[in-house]
C-alpha cells in the first residue's frame, strides 16, 4: 500500500491534492518518471470525477507485483451507461462545473489512455468503483 | 526506534560543490533550511550542512543567511593575476546593469582591463548563436510541450532532482556560456595561450562554468561579480572622463537577456511564452507542468533568481534598479551584434544540440530497492505522526516530514524533536493572558 486519501465531493478548492500527494510518494519510491506521470494524470482525472459527481470517495494506491494499482471508491449517482461515459467529449456535468473549467468529458478516456488496464463497476444511485493499473515495466506495455 | 544510533551520513561536503560554509559565522539559525527548494540543508551540531546530491546551486541559502556565512569557492583576482598574465574576462550581460545608467558598456569593459584582465569578451556574442539554435529547435516537429528553457543551470538541476519527468521538456541546446567557452577555446588554440574567466552573477553559473556539460565547454575559472565590484568601481571613478565611447560596438541584444523575459523577447515569442522567475514560483509552475495543467503553453522561460540573472546572489546592485540601468543602456547604446556573424550560421541543423540528454538525479529517492523504499515510506508515515507537525525547524530539518525521513534513514533520532524529549510533550508553561 502506497497511500490512501479521502476525497470530498464538490470540494473544488482541493482538486488535485490527493493526486499531488500520490505523485510525491511515487517519486519517493524512485519509480520511473514516465510511470509516475501516467499514474498521477489518471489519478487526477479520477479524483476530479469524485469531486464533480459524488458525495465522497476514497482513492487508494497500491503496489501489486509489477504494477501500480489505483482504486477509487465513491458514494454517488453511479454511471448508467459506462460505454457512453467512455466516449471522448461525453459528459453529464452541470453548467457550473463547466464554468469552473472541468467536466469536458475527457476524464475516463484520459484514464484509459494513461493506464494499462482499467475496470469500472457502477451501481446507479449507489456509487462507482474504478480500478486502473499501470505496469512498472515500460516494455510490457510496448510489447502489447 | 528513538534510541537508535545515528549513522554517519554519506559525505556531505561534496567535492563537487562550490558552496561552502564559514562555520564560525553560522549560528544554526535554520533560515536556510526553510528556503531550500530541494530540502538539501540540515542543521547538525548547530551548523548548517549541505546534502550535495540534492543541492541544485540555486543560491537561496546565500540570499537568506543573516550572517552571510555561505561563500562560493571561486577564483580571486590576485590568484588569477598570479597564475597567468593573459587572462580574458567573459562578461555576463548582468555586469552592465551594476554601475548606473550613465556608464557606457565600453567603459565597463575598459574597467575590467584596468583591474588586470588582458582582454574582455561579452556573453552576448554567443547568445545570437544560442538564440538561433533554440529558435530552430522550437519550430522542430515532435518536440515536447511545453519546452522548458535550459539557460538557467539551477532550473536544469531542479528538473533533474525534483521533476525528472520533465527532463525531456528541457530545450536540448548547449547553454550560451558553454557555447562561448567552446568558441573561445577554438580561437585561442589558433592564437596564443590564454585562460578565460567567467564573471558570474550566481552560484549556479559559477558551477556550470567549471563543470560543463560538454568537454569543450569549460572555463578556466569563475569569478563572482561581487568580488570585483570595488576595484571596478574605483577604476570607473578614476576614468570618469566624458569621451564618447557609446557609438562603438556592444550588444543590447545580450543586455536584454539579463532579466526575465529577455530570452523570450530575443526569440520573438514573448507573447507566447510563460516567463517565471524566483525558485518558489518556478517550482509551482513545474509542478503544474508535471501534472499536465499548463494547457497550451508552448515555452517556459524559467529563472531561479527573482527578476532573472540580475537577481543572482553574487551581484551587487538591486535587480530592479539594475534592470532600469540596462534598459536605459539599451536605449542609449543600440545593438550592433551583426558583426559576430563570422561565427557561423547557427541555424544550421543540429549545431549545438546536446549530444547526451540530461539524466535524472536520484535526490529524492528513499532507496534503490523498491521493496525497501516501500517499507521506509510506511515507517515514515508512522514516525511523522509522533511529531507535532508545526515544522518549527528546531531539530535542524526543514519540516516534521523531513525529520521523520531522516529518522527512518538513520540520519537523525526522534529525540532531535524538542517536543519528543522527556517531559516537554504537551506541557505548556503558565502564561498570563494578554488583556
Amino acid at each position: 500500500m502506497i497511500g490512501e486519501f479521502e476525497i470530498q465531493g464538490q470540494d473544488f478548492k482541493k482538486a488535485g491534492e490527493a493526486s499531488f500527494e500520490i505523485k510525491k510518494r511515487l517519486k519517493r519510491l524512485g519509480l520511473p518518471s514516465d510511470i509516475i506521470r501516467r499514474v498521477a494524470t489518471a489519478a487526477y482525472e479520477a479524483e476530479l470525477n469524485v469531486i464533480i459527481y459524488a458525495q465522497r470517495g476514497t482513492i487508494r494506491v497500491c503496489l501489486e507485483g509489477r504494477c501500480v494499482e489505483v482504486t477509487i471508491d465513491d458514494f454517488g449517482p453511479g454511471i448508467p451507461d459506462i460505454q457512453l461515459a467512455m466516449q471522448e467529449g461525453y459528459t453529464t456535468s452541470p453548467p457550473y462545473v463547466k464554468q469552473l473549467g472541468y467536466g469536458s468529458g475527457m476524464g475516463l478516456p484520459n484514464i484509459k489512455k494513461n493506464s494499462d488496464w482499467m475496470e469500472i463497476r457502477s451501481e446507479v444511485n449507489r456509487g462507482t468503483t474504478l480500478r486502473f493499473k499501470v505496469n512498472l515495466n515500460e516494455r510490457e506495455k510496448k510489447e502489447r | 526506534m528513538s534510541g537508535r544510533k545515528k549513522k554517519d551520513e554519506p559525505p556531505r561536503e561534496g567535492r563537487g560543490l562550490l558552496l561552502s560554509l564559514q562555520k564560525g559565522l553560522c549560528r544554526g539559525c535554520t533560515h536556510c533550511i526553510r528556503v531550500c527548494p530541494t530540502e538539501a540543508i540540515r542543521v547538525r551540531k548547530g551548523k548548517a550542512e549541505v546534502i550535495p546530491h540534492r543541492c541544485i546551486q540555486c543560491g537561496q541559502c546565500i540570499w537568506v543567511c543573516p550572517r552571510e556565512a555561505w561563500t562560493v569557492q571561486a577564483d580571486s583576482l590576485s590568484q588569477i593575476k598570479e597564475k597567468n598574465d593573459n587572462a580574458c574576462a567573459v562578461l555576463d550581460s548582468v555586469v552592465f546593469g551594476q554601475f548606473g545608467d550613465s556608464t557606457p558598456p565600453l567603459r565597463v569593459i575598459q574597467a575590467f582591463r584596468d583591474i588586470g584582465f588582458s582582454s574582455v569578451r561579452e556573453m552576448g556574442e554567443s547568445l545570437e548563436i544560442y538564440r538561433g539554435a533554440v529558435s530552430n529547435f522550437l519550430s522542430s516537429e515532435g518536440r515536447a510541450f511545453p519546452a522548458i528553457s535550459s539557460d538557467c543551470p539551477a532550473v536544469v538541476q531542479l528538473v533533474q532532482v525534483k521533476f525528472p519527468s520533465l527532463i525531456e521538456n528541457l530545450v536540448p541546446i548547449i547553454p550560451p556560456y558553454e557555447i562561448m567557452a567552446h568558441r573561445l577555446k577554438e580561437e585561442i588554440s589558433k592564437n596564443s595561450m590564454a585562460s578565460f574567466y567567467y564573471i558570474v552573477p550566481c552560484l549556479a553559473k559559477a558551477h556550470a562554468a567549471i563543470r560543463p556539460l560538454s568537454a569543450e565547454g569549460g572555463f578556466s575559472g569563475a569569478v563572482p561579480l561581487a568580488d570585483l565590484y570595488n576595484p571596478l568601481k574605483g577604476s570607473l571613478h578614476q576614468k570618469n572622463r566624458s569621451s564618447d565611447l557609446g557609438s562603438e560596438e556592444n550588444s543590447s541584444f545580450g543586455l536584454e537577456w539579463a532579466y526575465a523575459g529577455g530570452e523570450s523577447k530575443a526569440l520573438g515569442i514573448l507573447e507566447a511564452s510563460l516567463v517565471v522567475d524566483g525558485i518558489r514560483q518556478v517550482v509551482d509552475i513545474l509542478e503544474l507542468a508535471e501534472n499536465g495543467l499548463l494547457g497550451t503553453v508552448p515555452f517556459i522561460e524559467a529563472w531561479s533568481c527573482p527578476g532573472g540573472c540580475l537577481g543572482g546572489a553574487l551581484n551587487v546592485q538591486n535587480p530592479y534598479l539594475a534592470k532600469f540601468h540596462l534598459q536605459s543602456g539599451i536605449r542609449k547604446y543600440p545593438s550592433s551584434l551583426k558583426s559576430k556573424a563570422s561565427w557561423g550560421d547557427s541555424r544550421e541543423k543540429g549545431l549545438y544540440r546536446l549530444n547526451q540528454p540530461w539524466r535524472p538525479r536520484e535526490g529524492m529517492r528513499l532507496d534503490e530497492d523498491l521493496k525497501v523504499a516501500m517499507e521506509k515510506l510506511r515507517c515514515i508515515d508512522g514516525v511523522v505522526k509522533k511529531f507535532p507537525g508545526i515544522d518549527c525547524g528546531s531539530c535542524g530539518c526543514p519540516n516534521c516530514l523531513a525529520l521523520a525521513e531522516d529518522v527512518v534513514q538513520g540520519y537523525a533520532s526522534e529525540n532531535d524533536c524538542i517536543y519528543m524529549r522527556k517531559g516537554t510533550k504537551g506541557s505548556r508553561s503558565k502564561r498570563k493572558e494578554r488583556p
